[in-house]
């Protein structure tokens, strides 16, 4: 296929990086890639397949990053802002990646890019700037060692624009932690997977962009019409109320109750805390501020807190997010809600993931508890649970690589692998990635979310928890079993997962944030609402799409993620690992007695692949692949298969 | 919209052969919930220009969302407000134009500049002590609100925390009100 032009919606251009160099060229858009792989994940998945294997190390000169917007990025389609960073984890090994909102995504749109790729390494710290069309690299020797906000600040001040939009690793990217994130207009977290890590080891310091390009739309009428039909599918919605007052915040008190809300390092699933953390203690005590929304979204679930009394006073932070205040708060058995909220800050000025740091914080705390660690080995602090002064000296020590942070930067599969003592049991990871959400121990809808997606550790992939809203008969034609939707059996569950993977797959492609597209309260709203995208899509570039199309793309993206997770060495083996704390029974609160085994993983995942097409390996069959046009994929496949079958080292 | 030239409409409108009630947008932010305050979307943006103009291009609305400056220190808090037309009695910006290329709309009360006849001076951004009128980056043709005909204004349509409204006020022999603007002062 030749050079796609585009007519509307994607600029037709990626920029590409080479750090090494200092070169830079715009890439033309593939066809392909606009006809098979839609946007944002679909192409960065397949840019990781082409580009990337077994042999790259993911923080050396042969990685890429890669960002890439959407289709829909820049344009009035609600919650269209997001943004799409991907890289091979250096956390991980395998696949990684994150999904970001914030307002960089559409800005650099307007910029006249759909996309950026990042190779190489540059000799010394640099900034990227790309300014309506035209992209240079400047020296960041200046920025370099400062936190997020003030390198912020900096760059507003050196082009002086206080409008730019910027996308900035923070003190954890530069000391290569693990984990680190890339903050993108200084409150929304691309976390997940150490892609911050990837930016850092390029000694690329920050990413700013802006610009006056059109966003050219092939149908402005019935464009305009499909916008108005897609903002008021939100009104009326109960969803929308409760997200705009507690953003995902209201999952804490909504997990205690149904008894998976993570609680001193997944010993509990209850918190006699919540109450203190839970999202009517933010409004009560007069935390909450404002409103505050992604670009394009009317959802603003965002929203903007402050402490202005006490010893954390002067805290300013986005949100907080539901991840934060369960990992600063009850995984960590601490129910200070101001010190959540200063830790929040904390890390999105040093740039980490919370979900994975917060995860070492509760791992040292259940050590020490157990006396697994000794209070010499954690650097002299009291790590004990809920000391408040302890964690946020320990997330210092993370940040800067002193004492045993150095090791915990490392990630706790690695971490727990050097420390022995089966400290190994007390972590809860999927392939690496430590674990998102609720404690998986629930029930059969939720409990499989990291086992099958494809970057480890995830709530985002498969997102099946709302799935008792649908028809039984439905449930049936579609998954072959009406037992499919029930939460206290396995049968069908390959289907349906494999089912909503595929659907949501497309709204990442698409570049629409899931919290209201996908996460509807009633089941038969989200294919009102797959139906206008759909069709909003035709209206916006003039590619005429059918039913399938969403489904199948959503099917050639997760085919082409798990190649590139069988070529880097994942197997059926890899999928059966169940966290210890996971496989031993719940032992209060309303889930107790419930465990996720190995039996029922082994079972699922059996059902999965058939499901998916893969053989009894978990590698996707060469029928399956050249169904959805990926011929050379499963060639490629063959030969690595047939040369090793053993994990290739990261 | 009016074929009128300037003076012709001034002539009319302070006869009183135009409606004695005018349309602004106004800017109302709740004090009490956090929620009801302008939350820095730019859905009004994207949809006054895609209205407009049949493209998305923010930098092209003649609505714009400014922001403050950070409160205490870089990662102190900001927000977010919109600037667009009041609509004033002065009317600054046709006072300043030296080629007459405004027009006023007599079923909404605005003033409208005519594309064509814009020579691109700026003089009217200039004199707009509010700067609430902004030079198009792309057509250099002086743009502002327009209240978009006399239809529903797109940005109070999309508005999602209900911060834009249109409202009716009257006229009283010439006097136009100075809507309130800007964001909370917190």
């Amino acid at each position: 296929m030749g050079v796609y032009s585009a007519k509307g919606g994607y600029s037709g251009r990626i920029l590409e990086v080479n750090l090494s160099t200092g070169g830079m060229e715009d890439l033309p858009l593939d066809e392909r890639l606009v006809r098979d792989y839609v946007g944002g994940r679909g192409w960065t998945s397949r840019t990781l397949w082409d580009e990337v294997g077994p042999e790259t190390d993911p923080l050396g000169e042969d990685a890429i990053l890669m960002m890439v917007n959407s289709p829909f990025a820049g344009t009035p389609i609600p919650m269209s802002g997001r943004m799409h960073v991907a890289a091979k984890s250096p956390l991980s090994g395998i696949l990684g990646d994150s999904n970001v909102g914030g307002h960089f995504g559409a800005y650099l749109k307007f910029a006249g890019y759909d996309g950026i790729l990042l190779r190489g390494i540059s000799p010394e710290p640099v900034w990227l700037w790309i300014d309506n069309g035209r992209a240079e690299l400047r020296p960041a020797g200046h920025l370099w060692g400062k936190g997020v906000y003030e390198v912020d600040e900096l760059l507003k001040q050196e082009v002086g624009d206080p409008y730019i939009k910027t996308a900035i690793i923070g003190q954890a990217g530069e000391n290569l932690v693990r984990y680190a994130a890339i903050m993108i207009d200084r409150g929304a977290a691309a976390g997940r997977t150490g892609v911050g890590t990837v930016m850092g080891s390029k000694q690329l310091k920050a990413i700013a962009t802006r610009g006056n390009q059109d966003v050219k739309v092939v149908d402005p009428k019935r464009f305009f019409d499909l916008v108005q039909r897609a903002h008021h599918l939100a009104d009326g919605d109960p969803q929308t109320t409760d997200g705009r007052m507690h953003g995902t915040h209201r999952l804490v008190g909504l997990f205690d109750g149904v008894g998976d809300l993570p609680s001193y390092n997944y010993r509990q699933g209850t918190f006699e805390g919540t109450e203190k953390i839970r999202a009517e203690a933010l409004r009560e005590g007069g935390y909450l501020k404002r409103g505050r929304a992604c670009y394009a979204c009317n959802y603003y679930c965002h929203r903007s807190s402050s402490v202005e009394s006490g010893q954390y006073k002067g805290t300013w932070v986005g949100g907080p997010e539901f991840e934060n205040v369960k990992g600063f708060g009850s995984l960590c058995g601490n129910d200070d809600l101001e010190a959540i909220l200063h830790f929040n800050m904390m890390a999105n000025d040093y740039g980490m993931d919370t979900i994975s740091l917060t995860h070492s914080l509760a791992f040292c705390m259940d050590a020490y508890d157990l006396g697994m660690l000794s209070k010499d080995e954690l650097d002299g602090i009291d790590m004990g649970w809920g000391n408040t002064d302890a964690m946020e000296a320990m997330i210092k020590q993370i940040t800067f690589r002193e004492g045993i942070g150095d090791l915990l930067a490392e990630g706790l599969l690695r971490a727990t692998a050097e420390l022995g003592r089966n400290s190994d049991e007390l972590i809860v990871h999927f392939k690496g990635i430590e674990d998102s959400s609720t404690d998986k121990r629930n029930d059969m809808l939720i409990g499989l979310w990291g086992l099958t997606s494809t970057r480890g550790a995830d709530h985002l992939r498969a997102c099946t928890s709302h799935f008792p809203n649908i028809p039984l008969d439905l449930a049936e034609e579609l998954f072959g079993t009406k037992q499919a939707i029930n939460p206290r059996r396995i049968d069908g569950k390959g289907a349906l997962i494999k089912y909503n993977e595929d659907r949501v797959t497309t709204f990442d492609a698409l570049g629409i944030c899931k919290f209201w597209w996908w996460w509807s309260s009633r089941w038969e709203n989200v294919n009102d609402r797959i139906r206008v995208s759909a069709e909003a899509y035709t209206a916006l570039t003039g590619l005429e799409v059918d039913s399938e199309w969403w489904e199948e793309s959503g099917d050639r993206i997760y085919n082409i993620e798990r190649a590139f997770n069988c070529r880097e060495g994942i197997r059926k083996k890899d999928d059966l690992h169940v966290p210890k704390k996971f496989q031993t029974p719940m032992e209060t609160g309303p889930m107790k007695g419930k465990a996720l085994t190995v039996e029922i993983v082994d079972t699922l995942m059996s059902d999965y692949y058939v499901a998916r097409g893969w053989d009894e390996d978990g590698v996707p069959s060469r029928a399956k692949l050249e169904s959805l046009d990926l011929g050379d994929v499963a060639d490629e496949l063959k030969r690595v298969v047939e040369k090793t079958n053993g994990r290739v080292p990261a | 919209m009016s074929e009128l030239t300037f003076e012709e409409s001034h002539e009319v409108y302070n006869t009183g052969e135009v409606a004695q009630l005018m349309k602004i947008i106004s800017i109302e932010e709740s004090e009490f919930l956090p929620e009801d305050v302008c939350v820095g979307c730019n859905l009004c943006e994207l949809a006054c220009s895609l209205f407009h103009d049949d493209v998305v291009n923010p930098r092209r609305s003649r609505i714009q969302i400014h922001r403050t400056a950070h409160t205490g220190g870089a990662s102190g808090n900001y927000w977010d407000y919109p600037v667009l037309c009041r609509q004033c009695e002065h009317v600054y910006c046709v006072e300043a134009c030296p080629v007459d290329c405004f027009t006023v709309n007599p079923a909404t009360g605005s003033f409208d500049v005519i594309p064509e006849e814009c020579i691109s001076c700026t003089l009217c951004v200039e004199a707009c002590p509010w700067g609430e009128i902004f030079m198009d980056p792309q057509t250099n043709i002086a743009i502002k609100c327009d209240l978009c005909g006399d239809e529903e204004p797109q940005c109070v349509e999309i508005c999602p925390s209900d911060v834009l409204k249109l409202v009716e006020v009257a006229v009283d022999e010439g006097f136009r009100p100075v809507p309130a603007q800007g964001g909370m002062a917190y």
